[in-house]
């Protein structure tokens, strides 16, 4: 099966993507970037609540950050991980764990946007074509993100 | 010989520290993540085994919320906010 990270032998991932498969990342981390930075009301799982004390919650939510605030740093992340996937080779440690978390907030966001509200969710069969295309790019993040954790590992096999 | 006012107040904050009800993280169980990942991030996050990060991963996945640390509220904060950095929904409650 083809990979689209390997582990190096100096600990490093290497990014097997093909070019066309890194324009099509690129464009939709670019996407994604715009409905969240366009606010969404689905997007409380991109950033979930801090306590269970609905009150504590709700003195937290008077001090933090702004969601504004939230999501220029969600979306920064996403430009950093663009420009990684598309013109890096290879990746150190840290840029690396930087993609895991984007690609995992990604796939979060497309799971919003599908309402996914359980293991063995399905599409309806009379599902719009929009709605299928996010399904197929929430289980192409899925697999980035699989592969990925599998190259991070360093009891993993490194390339030859 | 008096103490100053921010030895004091240290002092306080330890005597807080130790007599509060410690923190305790939970991860709920969530449609979305990978088994793996779940697993993957217990490891990076708090240094588990991959066998006990496994577990508490399971247990996730089965009962819907698995405690998996506890601390003093700042350690239990710093926890929660790595791991909504990964994407994990985790929440914090003191005990007690």
């Amino acid at each position: 099966m083809r990979q689209p990270f390997r582990r190096t032998r100096a600990d490093k991932i290497r990014n097997k993507l093909t070019a066309e498969e890194r324009a099509v990342i690129a464009q939709i981390f670019s996407d994604s970037s715009d409905l969240i930075m366009g606010g969404s009301e689905r997007l409380w799982r991109l950033f979930p609540p801090r306590y269970n004390d609905p009150a504590r919650q709700a003195a937290y939510e008077l001090e933090k950050e702004t969601t504004a605030e939230e999501r220029v740093e969600l979306v920064t992340n996403f430009v950093l991980c663009r420009t990684l996937l598309v013109d890096s080779d290879l990746f150190d440690e840290k840029e690396a764990d930087l993609l895991l978390r984007s690609l995992s907030k990604l796939r979060l966001f497309f799971a919003s946007l599908l309402e996914i509200d359980a293991d063995d969710f399905e599409l309806p069969h009379d599902a719009p074509a929009e709605v299928r295309l996010t399904f197929d790019i929430y289980n192409y993040t899925g697999w980035l993100l699989m592969h990925l954790i599998e190259a991070m590992d360093p009891t993993q096999a490194t390339e030859q | 010989m008096s103490e100053s006012p921010s030895g004091v107040l240290e002092r306080e904050e330890a005597i807080e520290a130790l007599t509060d009800p410690p923190w305790t993280v939970t991860v709920w169980n969530d449609p979305v993540n990978l088994m793996t990942y779940v697993t993957f991030v217990l490891q990076k996050v708090f240094g588990y085994s991959k066998e006990k990060a496994t577990r508490l991963m399971l247990q996730v996945h089965h009962e819907g919320r698995s405690v998996v640390a506890h601390g003093t509220k700042d350690e239990a904060e710093g926890y929660v906010s790595k791991l909504h950095s990964y994407g994990l929904w985790a929440t914090i409650q003191q005990d007690g």
